[in-house]
Parts: structure tokens; sequence; C-alpha cells
């Protein structure tokens, strides 16, 4: 495997996306991958020098760590909250916002390499299986729960997402798996998330549910962000994808699996409360 | 014959020293001991005592139990090293507290596989997860065991752990679970039915 770190965004264009390519920001998520074998890479292209990092205004770079973001005062309590609460000190340290975005899930079906839908093949083993912190919306085909709190808490403040082609709102981001095209972003390949820019809200919150009190995946996680038009809601741990809510009425439309009934209780009560507390 | 106490070796004929000085004469060189400790005694079993007990807060909406403080008190015989004991008893409790809330093997029902392989899917307690631990020691040395009249220290603190938490949510919740470890969907359950519990009682009365 080879290891290429261009120097600018220029540079990285002049390199030529190959197919064995994998780009590598803190690499959290990438390396593992690469050590468990559920990934491939001929050549590993850190992007370190090519993703703008920081905060200016209201835009984000998409090399942004969550730790940085945690600490940054410009950022709606509900990112920073949702970054606060996510993974550990040193992987807040290393994961950037942009690799963040794209991690997979962590079914642990999928980690395991079992031939399921995700991997391929034509069963979902969660569904008839172990699925307590599986997907209570659109499960249908792949029950897997979103894991990012950083994208919910994103997608409540209306975020838009700039790549080094495109610019689109957060979730034309994500898309759910089908038969025929099981990826779970619309990203194309060696597209680079180049920069988040999120709509300064009135107030907002991120809660969060998790089996213990610190580094834990969501149960589920419950965004809020109060506009001049009202109240935004995502949640994360809920749906294969950062999931939008109407209102907590469409709660009633989750189709929860025999074991994460419970999910939808933990969305209703944690939803009440994100919304009381950007309403005072 | 020569004691140790105070922070002074004394000799029975009245003589004391500080130790400090005369561990400042040893320079380079070491001072071994050595002891045994007897046998247990035949024909009678080794038991320790102990109580513990558990304050926790309950949030009845989402489920999330934090446990604020663990008092535990403990017989076990002469204590030996103190600071050892302590940290024997702080462990246990959060071992403890790993399969009272968050510690499950999860197996995949038609391959029998183990899901949980991983640190991040087999979730043992951070410190976070840590409560207020108050240790007591009795300290009285057993007179009918060994010539220490100490006894172990490894299982007590751990065992009426999660019995005790239990019960403190019942006591302030009426929720009884009884099983583990005590997860969202587990209290949330027995939160509905001590509901359905005191409805019906209601509608009796
Ligand atoms: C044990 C553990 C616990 C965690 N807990 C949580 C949690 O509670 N909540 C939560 O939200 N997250 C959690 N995470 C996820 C963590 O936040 C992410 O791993 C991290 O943010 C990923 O960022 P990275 O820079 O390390 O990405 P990398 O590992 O470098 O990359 C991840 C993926 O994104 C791609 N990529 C990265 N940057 C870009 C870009 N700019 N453009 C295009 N593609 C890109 C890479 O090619 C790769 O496919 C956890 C991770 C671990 C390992
Ligand atoms: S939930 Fe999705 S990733 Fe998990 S086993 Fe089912 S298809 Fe695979």
């Amino acid at each position: 495997m080879q290891l290429v770190r261009p120097s600018s965004l220029e540079e990285f264009a002049a390199l030529g996306g190959e197919p064995g390519d994998q780009a590598l920001a803190g690499g959290t998520e990438l390396v593992p991958q690469l050590r468990d074998g559920l990934i491939h890479a001929e050549r590993l292209v850190q992007i370190t020098d090519v993703v703008p990092r920081g905060v200016e205004g209201t835009t984000i770079g998409a090399g942004t760590t969550l730790a940085e973001l945690e600490h940054d005062a410009a950022i709606p309590e509900a990112l920073r909250e949702a970054c606060r609460l996510a993974a550990s000190p040193q992987l807040r340290n290393m994961g950037t916002i942009g690799g963040n975005l794209l991690q997979s899930t962590r079914c642990w079906y999928w980690r395991l390499q079992f031939p399921c839908r995700l991997h391929g093949g034509d069963v979902c083993h969660a569904r008839a299986g172990q699925h307590r912190e599986h997907a209570i919306f659109a499960n249908d085909f792949c029950a897997s729960a979103h894991p990012s709190d950083p994208a919910a808490a994103l997608l409540a403040l209306g975020a838009r997402v700039r790549t080094d082609r495109r610019e689109f709102p957060l979730d034309v981001l994500y898309r759910l798996p089908t038969a025929d095209d099981r990826r779970l972003t619309t990203l194309e390949e060696g597209e680079l998330i180049l920069e988040l820019e999120f709509a300064p809200p009135l107030a907002s919150v991120y809660l969060k549910a998790m089996d213990r009190k610190r580094w834990a995946f969501a149960l589920v996680g419950v965004a809020a962000a109060r506009y001049e038009d009202g109240v935004r809601l995502a949640l994360a741990g809920v749906a294969p994808t950062p999931w939008a809510l109407e209102s907590l009425d469409a709660l009633e439309a989750a189709e929860p699996l025999p074991d994460n009934a419970y999910k939808v209780e933990l969305a209703q009560a944690l939803g009440r409360r994100a919304i009381a507390s950007v309403s005072r | 014959m020569l004691s140790l106490g105070g922070g002074k070796i004394v000799s029975s004929d009245g003589g004391s020293w500080p130790l400090e000085e005369i561990t400042g004469l040893l320079q380079d060189g070491q001072i071994l001991g050595k002891g045994a400790r007897g046998p247990n005694p035949a024909g009678m079993r080794v038991l320790t005592f102990g109580v513990q007990v558990a304050e926790v807060a309950v949030d009845v909406e989402t489920g999330e139990v934090v446990v604020e403080r663990i008092h535990a008190v403990h017989d076990v015989g002469r204590v030996i090293n103190p600071l050892g004991a302590r940290s024997q008893i702080e462990g246990g409790i959060i071992q403890a507290m790993g399969h009272t809330f968050s510690e499950a093997r999860l197996d995949d029902p038609r391959t029998g596989s183990i899901l949980t392989r991983t640190l991040d899917a087999y979730k043992l307690p951070t410190f976070a997860d840590v409560p207020e631990i108050v240790c007591e020691l009795v300290d009285v040395p057993d007179e009918h065991l060994t010539n220490l009249g100490s006894k172990g220290l490894g299982e007590p603190p751990i065992i009426p752990t999660a019995a005790a938490i239990a019960n403190a949510i019942r006591d302030a919740t009426g929720a009884d679970v009884t099983s583990l470890p005590i997860t969202r969907e587990e209290i949330l359950q027995a939160l509905r039915e001590a509901r359905e519990r005191e409805r019906v009682a209601a509608g009796t009365a």
C-alpha cells in the first residue's frame, strides 16, 4: 500500500483518482476498517493539507477536528454538544468532521463481515437476529442505525455541503440502500467534502441516550434547532441515515423491530426535552 | 525484641529510634522480611460479611440511572493492607457497575457467533460511570481463622452491588428489574409495569 500526501487541492486533482484510492483524514475510522479487511486500498491519499481546517463565520472546514468544534464558542450548541458526547477525547483530537459524516455503520453483523445486504448479500442478519441498537425508521432493507452525532446536529442546523465538485444540502449526502445500489452516501468516487455551512439558529441543543455515560454510540440522539419559522429536529441512531423529523408526531410512523421499540420512547422523551430547551 | 509502630522502631528494653534514621543508615541495603499465613482451620468455613447500600437517581422518562453513591462496609477480619483493601472494594464495585448496566454478550441466534467482540460493542464502564464509593472496613481479626485472622476480599464487593442498585431503583420508582444488565429497554419496561400495577391498584381501591 502506498501513502501520498498532496499539499494542495491542485496537487490532489493532479494525482488523478484511481479505483484503489482511499482518502485518509484522521484515520480513526479508515485505519480500523483497513485492518479488519472491511475495505482495501492500493493507495492512501492523505487529505490533511487539501481539505480546509477551522471555522470562519458559519463555514466549517471538513478537516476541523471534533475537539476543535467542541471548544469553539462560535459553533452552535447542538453541534458542540454532539461533538462533546461523541467518541473519546483521543478520537475527537484525531477525528475530523468530514470523516465523521462519512463513517460506516456500527452494525455488528456488518463489522464482522456477515454476508448481509449491505455487503451485497440477500439477507439482513440484524432483522432476524440481534438488533437492539438498530433502526426504527426505514429499516426494511437494511436496519443499520446511523452512528454520527454531529450529522444529526448539522441536519437540524440546515447544513449545506461543499465538495470539490458541487454544493448541496446535507440530507442529499445520504441515501437509503436498495437492492440495486447498496451505498449509503451519494458522494462520487474520489469526491472530497471541503466545507460545511450551517444556518445560525436562535437556540439549539443535542441530547443523547447511551448505554454508559461516555464513549458509546447513540441509542438515540436528538438535535433541535430553533429558527424564526420554527424548530427543526434531527435524530441519530434511528435510521440507516441521519433522520430529520417534521415533528414529534412523526415518531408514530416508526416501525421498530421486536427488540428496539424502546428507541421510540427514548426519542419521544428526548425530543420533548430538546424542544422545551430551545423554546425557552 | 524489636517492634515497629508510630514510625518508630521500639525495643523491649525501652529504646526507640525513628524509622527514617535507621533506614537512612541502610543506604543501598535492603531489609527483607518473611512471613507465612497458616492454613485455614479444619472443620470451619471461612465466610466474609459485608453490607452495601446504593443511592440512585432514576430518570423515569428516559430510563437513565445515575448511581450517585455506594456505601460498602466489609468485615474481612484483620486488614493487612488498608490501601489495597480499599482498592479491592472500589475495583469490585466498578467491575459490578459494568455487569449491572452495560456489559452484555450478545450472540447471533442463528449462527451462535458472538457479536459483541470489540470494546465499542461490549461496553465496560468508563470513569464517568463510577459512583462515589464510601468504604469502611471493620478490621477485627477473626480469631477462629488463620494466624493472621484475615479473610479474602475479592468477590464480596462485586456480588451485592447489582442487587443493591436494583433494590434502590425499586425503592425510588416502584420498578422491579429482575435481569442484568439493566439496559434502557429493561428499565423502561419495568417502569411501565410499575405504572400499570399502580393503576390497577388505584382502580380496585
Ligand atoms: C471507538 C469509536 C467510538 C466512536 N464514537 C462515536 C460517537 O459516539 N459518535 C460519533 O458521531 N462518532 C463516533 N466515532 C466516529 C468518529 O467520530 C469518526 O471515526 C471520526 O470522526 C472520523 O474522522 P477521521 O478524520 O478519523 O476519518 P477517517 O477515518 O480518516 O475517514 C473516514 C472515512 O471518510 C472518508 N473521508 C474523510 N474525510 C473526507 C473528506 N473530507 N472528503 C471525502 N471523504 C472523506 C475517508 O475516505 C474514510 O472513508 C467513534 C469512532 C470510534 C473508533
Ligand atoms: S442492518 Fe444492514 S448492515 Fe446490519 S446486517 Fe442488516 S443489512 Fe447488514
